[in-house]
């Protein structure tokens, strides 16, 4: 069990005033079982006319604001406190995680009901994640019909992880699978969109998490405020056994270090901020400050 | 088809074709029960009658300006309706209509689950991948409804016969379903040009269907107000249906917007009127739902309204059809609807789609693979081009591709029994033609039930083999008559209504757009005209004038005023244009693209015409189609052919001279007239001043300004009251007296200062206090023209007027400044919308 407080702070500096702003956030915690959102709170400057918050079609927190007076610079922060408790204990001991990937998708037959329809989104194609021919080509060797379902899974991230190398300049943040594949570099957000393009084309539910995670500076220096980032993953789903996370782009299965805010099909589910504006044009500056701190 | 005279043959020798059931025609030949009345009285108009009414038919259509837009076309063209009515028997009519009735009922059910509970899938009874494989499905609209739990308010379906005759859905409609309109256009106009066949055959009126929309969209917002506010929301005047959003809105009496017209405050609708926010009750929505609002939705729509999506959560708006409908407009819902009619309704469905797989499933699928050649093959979204595979048509190579494309994605696509569809007989080239036909039948939403429009959109096919009848490729409409089994009692939208209310408010529910596009009309309408006046006085002078030295001097001054009048730079002062005058001429009348042409100002006047149809008289229509005709013609004339570049310009010439009758004697003066009014006046004074400070600030020898000044009062309509007035000859100083100064002329600077004076005072929203700016710039109009002093105006010094000069500027100045004073104040230009830049970046952890 873990406590973590989370502030998120995201600036836009506008070159012509704004005379009108609506934005849609999703920045804050989620609750489920392995995580409690102990506060939370959304702070816009200038402050907004109008706000609201609600829970979206897929479960998460979304805040609405519109901004009715006119400005140039427009910051939102988000601050919670959340604790994480972490998948569960000896979950990789049971009998479904040592299932083949064969069996897990034969199994996945007999979810009906509820289940059925909320993995069924995670199964189909997204806007943004087109499960092609590359990527189940990529995706294929992976899932070997006798390996058991986890050790395929950790396959795949290890596979990404080695395959691709992380960089910021290589991907923006509307890069498809296909730049991925062309750079051969990009983010987590690139990882995490491969990653649940190749559970799907196997037929396993995947869904794209945003959230955070903690990170620890090298020994001897001192965590510097605000340097951290959001960050994207993936949840994929063993009959039996529920939401596996996985994290491709740190080459490991999530932990109780990674605090959740939302989940979709994929990352346009999820962004975290949404916004339309009315302004003259000219550039926008974009600063966007994360802390993660343990508690 | 071979036409073969045949004893029984009817209509025209109308035969249908074999093997196609015929609307009008038994197997023998005869016609059917329930055409024994209207057969045979079409039968002894005779074709060449039949061909006048169709003519006629054409014309009550363009006097309405019934429009529609094909995709690929730039140009609207004009509604195509056949003269022959499609007939349907009361006891036919009375099964399409409760199966409609069951239908919508159970649709409205199923979009209640979807966006609500979803227990259809939960439960098994819909495979939860159709429905979310489907782009209709929009998951930012969960839990939204109206406020009476409900979802559907409009529903469409259209029907199609099977082999057995029995008619099935071929498509339902819900996103914003369309044709209704047109559907009441054509019957106002079959029901003109057939007066007593129409009265005779005792045919169910439209009208009450229309009163129920009406009843039901103010029931929406009941809650409310007793007196809500609707809009009809169209994506702009480029829509293919735009005709039917402004015929809809005007024949409703509710103001037709778009979405810049409209803003969200404290998550609450409301429209830009004049100088303030209007709140908005309810949303008749024409624009597709994924454009509606870019917060949720596409961020690059500019059709839509951000924030709409969170007024509609609060219940603070009532958006219908609902965003999100079209989840319905799935086919592959046919595969399901009966189980899905006996689990919710306890009911057989009474209206079926075609035989119907998904390919989802997988026997389906197996099914489906081995009988691609007998089948049509569809994507379950109506967005995807080409959606229709008729298999038996394919080749074995399509046939390939087609099985590889459903194969990479199956929950995409559905198969169906193709529908060989009746005949019904149909106006062609070639005679009365068997054509086949598809019927889109209405129903709205009413307390807790649907109401059913007797009668509904048919569409014919444009020729006889084509089996897919939609009108982006050419289809023909039909008007639809359901025989009633007794007399029907007179209708219209307005009798037996709702209660009365009067709307105090009326004046000023003026969008600020329809606002500024009416002051635009009044402005391009005159800008038009007094450019057609000098070009018709250019001309003339140019072929009265025996070539006297002076003649060619005062033709080339005459074109070039006018190369200055058009701000046309270099225009006539380019030699090789004075030398060969036509092809510039030309130009200046046709060339649309060319700002400052006839032909430009005429496009942007009927733009702004367009952009407020709903607040104009329904005769406009016929004005502006005119006009469109004329432009077409004058673009495709040759330069030499004068007569008829003179014929066209007179047409127009009418044409404008009709609106204006119009604007004089039809338009209440409300405050949209009064903007039109004053872009009218303002513009009058600005080119009077123009066209003489261009004529006459060098003076000329006396005998070619003689002829100037001539043309120039010709131009400028005064030519008459000056020769009745100063019968001698002709001099500056009178004609400045008359064109300047004189209050009673209507084409004097003091008669439009005068009108535009009273034309502010009409403008909405004028404060208490001192003089606002615009009437500051009116007193500063009134002070100059009384100090002009005509006499000394029209000396020169050096052979220039420099007097003159400056004191048209100075007016011009004036009226400029008020009309840019009149934009800044009243309409409010929202800086353009953007999509805010976001960004996610992780980071490696190490």
């Amino acid at each position: 069990m873990r406590r973590y407080r989370v502030v998120h702070t995201t600036t836009y500096r506008y070159q012509s005033k704004v005379s009108l702003s609506y934005g849609q956030l999703c920045v804050l915690p989620r609750e489920f079982d392995g995580q409690r959102c102990m506060s939370s709170q959304v702070e816009v400057m200038p402050a907004p006319g109008d706000t609201r918050q609600r829970v979206d079609f897929f479960g998460n927190r979304v805040a609405y604001f519109a901004v009715e007076t006119a400005h140039d610079t427009l910051e939102i922060t988000a601050d919670s406190e959340v604790e994480v408790s972490g998948p569960r204990p000896g979950r990789f001991d049971e009998p479904a995680a040592s299932r083949s990937t064969a069996e897990a998708i034969d199994a996945l037959a007999d979810v009906v009901g509820e289940q059925r329809v909320e993995t069924a989104h995670y199964r189909l194609d997204s806007p943004r994640i087109t499960t092609d021919e590359r990527v189940h080509e990529y995706a294929h060797p992976s899932f070997d019909d006798d390996r058991p379902v986890i050790e395929a899974l950790q396959d795949l991230f290890q596979r990404i992880h080695r395959d691709f190398s992380f960089d910021p300049k290589a991907t923006s943040v509307s890069s498809t699978i296909d730049d991925l594949f062309e750079h051969g570099a990009g983010v987590c957000q690139d990882f995490a969109h491969l990653a649940v393009g190749c559970l799907r084309s196997q037929s396993l539910p995947a869904r794209y998490v945003s959230g955070y995670l903690e990170t620890i500076p090298p020994p001897g220096k001192k965590k510097i405020v605000g340097a951290d980032v959001s960050h994207a993953w993936v949840d994929a789903f063993v009959p039996d056994l529920g939401w596996v996370g996985i994290d491709p782009t740190n080459d490991q299965f999530v932990n109780d270090r990674y605090i959740t805010t939302a989940w979709g099909r994929d990352y346009g589910d999820v962004s975290p901020l949404k916004g339309v504006i009315f302004s003259n044009g000219g550039k926008t500056e974009l600063d966007v400050s994360v802390d993660v701190r343990p508690l | 088809m071979t036409n073969i005279p045949n004893a029984t043959a009817t209509l025209d020798r109308y035969q249908s074709t074999p093997g196609v059931p015929d609307e009008a025609l038994d197997a023998d030949g005869r016609f059917r029960d329930h055409w024994s009345h209207v057969g045979p009285a079409l039968e002894a108009l005779g074709t060449e009658e039949l061909r006048q009414r169709h003519d006629d038919v054409r014309r009550l259509l363009e006097a309405d300006g019934a429009s529609y837009r094909i995709a690929s076309s730039p140009q609207a063209q004009l509604w195509q309706l056949d003269p022959i009515p499609m007939v349907l028997s009361s006891s036919e009519w009375a099964t399409i209509e409760s199966g409609i009735h069951q239908r919508a009922v159970l649709l409205d059910l199923v979009l209640r689950d979807l966006y609500g509970p979803r227990t259809l899938l939960t439960r098994g009874m819909l495979p939860p991948e159709l429905v979310f494989e489907h782009p209709g499905f929009i998951r930012a609209c969960d839990g939204i409804q109206l406020s009476d739990g409900s979802q559907l308010f409009t529903y469409a379906a259209d029907l199609g016969r099977d082999g057995d005759g029995t008619y099935r859905v071929i498509a339902d409609h819900a996103q914003a379903p369309s044709g209704s309109g047109y559907a009441l256009e054509n019957r106002l106009a079959l029901s003109r040009v057939f007066p007593s066949l129409y009265r005779d055959a005792q045919v169910h009126h439209v009208a009450p269907y229309f009163r129920s929309l009406r009843a039901g969209l103010q029931a929406l917002a009941a809650h409310r107000s007793d007196d809500p506010r609707i809009v009809v929301l169209s994506p702009g005047t480029h829509s293919e249906t735009a005709f039917e959003h402004a015929f809809l809105a005007s024949y409703l009496g509710f103001s037709l917007v778009e979405g810049a017209d409209l803003v969200v405050r404290d998550g609450s609708v409301f429209m830009r009127a004049l100088g303030r926010l209007e709140p908005i009750d309810v949303i008749l929505r024409r624009v597709d739902s994924d454009w509606c609002d870019p917060l949720e939705l596409r961020g690059e729509s500019r059709l839509g309204i951000p924030g709409l999506l969170e007024a509609c959560r609060r219940g603070n708006i009532a958006v219908v059809n609902t965003v999100g409908s079209g989840a319905i407009e799935n086919p592959a819902l046919n595969a399901f609807l009966p189980a899905i009619a006996k689990a919710l309704l306890g009911q057989e469905l009474r209206l079926n789609g075609p035989d119907t797989w998904w390919c989802g499933n997988p026997s389906d699928l197996r099914y489906v693979l081995e009988h691609l050649d007998q089948l049509v093959c569809k994507v379950i979204s109506r967005d995807e081009p080409e959606r229709s595979r008729f298999g038996a048509s394919l080749s074995a190579t399509e046939r390939d591709e087609l099985r590889a494309r459903i194969l990479s994605a199956p929950a995409r696509w559905v198969a169906q029994e193709p529908l060989p569809l009746s005949s019904s007989p149909t106006m062609t080239a070639d005679g009365v033609r068997p054509r086949r036909t598809v019927l889109r039948t209405y129903a709205v939403a009413r307390e807790n039930s649907f109401t059913v429009m007797p009668g509904g959109l048919t569409r014919a096919a444009p020729d006889a083999d084509t089996l897919r009848i939609s009108n982006q490729a050419g289809a023909i409409a039909k008007d639809t008559w359901v025989l009633a089994s007794e007399p029907e009692q007179p209708s219209d939208l307005w009798l037996r209504g709702t209660p009365t209310v009067s709307d105090p408010h009326a004046l000023e529910t003026l969008s600020e757009r329809a606002a500024e596009n009416l002051f635009w009309f009044g402005r391009y309408a005159e800008r038009a005209e007094s450019v057609l006046r000098l070009l018709r006085a250019v001309h003339d002078r140019r072929n009265t004038e025996s070539p006297t030295v002076e003649g060619q001097w005062a033709v080339d001054a005459l074109l070039q005023t006018l190369s200055l009048v058009t701000y046309s730079n270099p225009g006539f002062f380019d030699e090789d244009h004075l030398l060969h005058p036509d092809v510039e001429l030309f130009a200046l009348s046709a060339d649309a693209e060319r700002p400052g042409s006839l032909a430009f100002s005429v496009t942007k006047f009927l733009e702004a015409a367009d952009a407020v149809r709903d607040q104009l008289s329904a005769d406009t229509w016929q004005i502006t189609s005119t006009l469109e005709r004329q432009l077409e013609i004058l673009a495709a004339t040759p330069v030499h052919r004068q007569d008829v570049i003179q014929g066209t310009l007179g047409v127009i010439m009418q044409s404008f001279l009709a609106l204006h009758g119009l604007a004089a004697e039809s338009m209440v003066r409300d405050s949209g007239w009064h903007f039109m009014e004053v872009g009218r006046r303002i513009e009058r004074l600005v080119h009077v001043s123009e066209l003489l400070r261009a004529a006459f600030e060098f003076e000329r020898d006396t005998p070619t300004d003689a002829l100037v000044l001539e043309s120039v009062l010709v131009a400028a309509e005064s030519i008459i009251t000056y020769r009745r007035r100063y019968r001698t000859h002709g001099e500056v100083e009178t004609m400045l007296d008359l064109l300047i100064a004189d209050p009673g002329n209507p084409r004097s600077i003091r008669y439009q200062i005068d009108r535009v004076a009273e034309a502010v005072a009409g403008l909405p929203g004028r404060g208490l206090g001192g003089p606002s700016p615009e009437e500051r710039h009116v007193l500063d109009l009134s002070s100059a023209i009384r100090s002009i002093d005509t006499a000394a105006l029209a000396k020169s010094e050096d052979k220039q007027r420099h007097g003159l000069a400056d004191a048209l500027d100075d007016l011009m100045g004036i009226a400029r400044a008020l009309a840019s004073e009149i934009g800044d104040r009243n309409f409010t230009h929202m800086p353009p919308q953007h999509v805010l830049a976001t960004n996610s970046f992780g980071r490696q952890w190490d």
